[in-house]
């Protein structure tokens, strides 16, 4: 069976990638690389990685609501491509380029929607239309968790389960004082300790700008 | 100075506290404008670290569906297990909440067709204006990246064949190591001694000496001694130097055979000092300790009468044996 067969979805062409689409730590690696030592190989990868989250970040917009149709799907991932490829060298920061990428989406999202002219169609409910100028939380929240996940597996072991109850599964420094038999002293150390190696996570300092 | 950084320690350190312990924070920064900064950048990561951790929080569970829907359930690299794990989760909740679950289906089936009417890789290609081609995943793992793409790139089908070649190789080489050590340290010494080696099939090389009263004489007993080693050396089972066994049957034969040439020599002092070692070492394969000191001596008494190398080295074996 051809390559080009077997992939029919963005699934299928994502899982072409050596990394998960949301592993913005990896995609920024790749790209620092790919700038200071250009490789066919790695431009490759770069522009396959842009495509495949460009055209995710809009599917999951479409599929927010009904009133896109599949022809807007492959002219806007395009118009966004295009506008990355023009702007990419202009990049102060390569090690933001994924975060990067994911505002471009942002925008030209915004621009798309205020521009075009809606359509609606027959089996659209208008309870679900979701507000099209809002940003929405859903297409990067799997990028923020994964910076998350690494925060965490980078920690000494000590901290990890602490840190991951305090701030994945967000309980109380009573309860995570009860689930893990240390103290509430020592709970609260560690949490702060935690709290002060993630400012210093490139991982996680990299989608900082987003919230200032 | 001290006072001053520990205020602001304890303001960046916002992300950590409780509601009770932020309101607090916020108090002071209110009173203390000129902690705002500090504060704006300690809200930052406040808001940051939250955003991070909404994806396993079920009250937002209707917000990130069609990131749900769309990361999709196949192809999870190992680094991307604890994302994998955290959409299983929300997938999860979602089945047990009836307006979510309807929700969901209506989210897959828009997924569906507009994909359905859409022919991706084509494309991409159009957009990209490169062709789709494999990648080879498994050299992407963390490290691969490492010492791929930051050196410069992906590596060429003939370069990662040859890097699982040699990975292969090297890990054939451990097992090897391991193995051979345990075949090595299940032995005492002296039965290490013991085994048959090439030494021992090859002696024959050097010819048997008559002291040249007869060549025809010579070249019999020379054959009778190769046929006695070829018959120890078929007796040997070792794979590839590990954990050496011999069939005792073969073995036995072996040894009368040697025993028979040995006796048909005319002279006990032109039997080559290297068949003694050679039957000592069949004695003690076979058991017979004693009988294998004796052919050892001989051997020794044999070798004291030569100044040949190999017999020196001979001595020597048997020095360290004694």
């Amino acid at each position: 069976m051809s390559l080009k067969i077997e992939l029919q979805s963005l699934d299928a062409l994502a899982s072409q990638l050596p990394f998960h689409l949301d592993d913005t730590t990896e995609v920024n690696e790749v790209y620092c690389s790919y700038r200071e030592r250009p490789h066919p190989s790695t431009s490759y990868l770069i522009e396959l990685w842009t495509y495949c989250y460009i055209r995710r970040y809009y599917l999951v917009k479409f599929i927010s609501e009904s009133g896109f149709r599949s022809a807007e799907l492959d002219q806007v991932v395009e118009r966004t491509y295009q506008k990355i490829e023009r702007s990419r060298q202009q990049l102060e920061r390569n090690d933001r380029y994924a975060q990067w990428v994911s505002v471009v989406c942002k925008n030209t999202y915004l621009n798309f929607v205020t521009r075009r002219k809606y359509v609606t169609t027959l089996d659209c409910d208008s309870d679900e239309i979701v507000d099209q100028l809002e940003i929405g939380i859903s297409e990067d929240s799997g990028a923020l968790f994964l910076a998350l996940s690494r925060a965490i597996e980078k920690l000494p072991v000590f901290l990890r389960s602490v840190a991951r109850l305090r701030f994945v599964e967000d309980l109380s420094y009573e309860e995570i004082s009860r689930l893990t038999g240390k103290s509430i002293p020592t709970v609260r150390s560690y949490v702060h300790k935690t709290g002060r190696r993630f400012r210093s996570d490139s991982g996680l300092v990299a989608f900082r700008d987003w919230y200032e | 100075m001290d006072e001053q950084s520990n205020i602001e320690e304890w303001i960046l350190d916002y992300c950590a506290y409780d509601e009770l312990e932020k309101q607090q924070v916020e108090k002071f920064v209110e009173e203390h404008e000129q902690w705002e900064p500090v504060f704006q950048s300690a809200r930052s990561w406040d808001a940051l670290l939250a955003s991070a951790r909404n994806l396993v929080d079920p009250d937002y569970d209707e917000a990130h569906l069609p990131y749900a829907v769309v990361a999709g359930l196949g192809f999870w690299p190992r680094r991307a297990r604890t994302l994998q794990q955290a959409v299983e989760r929300v997938h999860r909740r979602v089945e047990k909440n009836e307006s979510l679950f309807e929700l969901r289906t209506r989210l897959k089936q828009r997924k569906n067709t507009l994909e359905s009417e859409s022919f991706v890789v084509e494309h991409f290609e159009k957009v990209t204006g490169h062709q789709i081609r494999a990648i080879g995943r498994r050299e992407w793992d963390r490290r691969g990246v490492s010492n791929q793409v930051l050196s410069g790139g992906v590596a060429s089908t003939g370069l990662v064949f040859a890097r699982k070649l040699v990975r292969g190789f090297t890990l054939l080489a451990g097992v090897y190591v391991v193995l051979f050590a345990a075949s090595t340290l299940r032995e005492s010494p002296l039965e290490r001694m013991a085994h048959l080696t090439t030494e021992d099939f090859t002696w024959t090389q050097l010819g048997v000496s008559t002291r040249g009263a007869d060549p025809a004489w010579e070249r019999i007993m020379l054959n009778r001694y190769e046929e006695a080693l070829q018959l120890a050396q078929s007796s040997s089972l070792s794979f590839i130097g590990l954990f050496p066994t011999y069939r005792m049957d073969k073995l036995r034969r072996a040894r009368t055979l040697l025993q028979r040439t040995i006796g048909n020599q005319a002279k006990r002092e032109l039997v080559p000092s290297a068949a003694y070692l050679t039957l000592a070492k069949l004695h003690f394969l076979l058991g017979d300790r004693l009988r294998s000191i004796d052919a050892l001596r001989e051997a020794l008494r044999l070798n004291s009468y030569s100044s040949d190398r190999y017999d020196m080295d001979l001595a020597e074996q048997f020095n360290e044996m004694f």
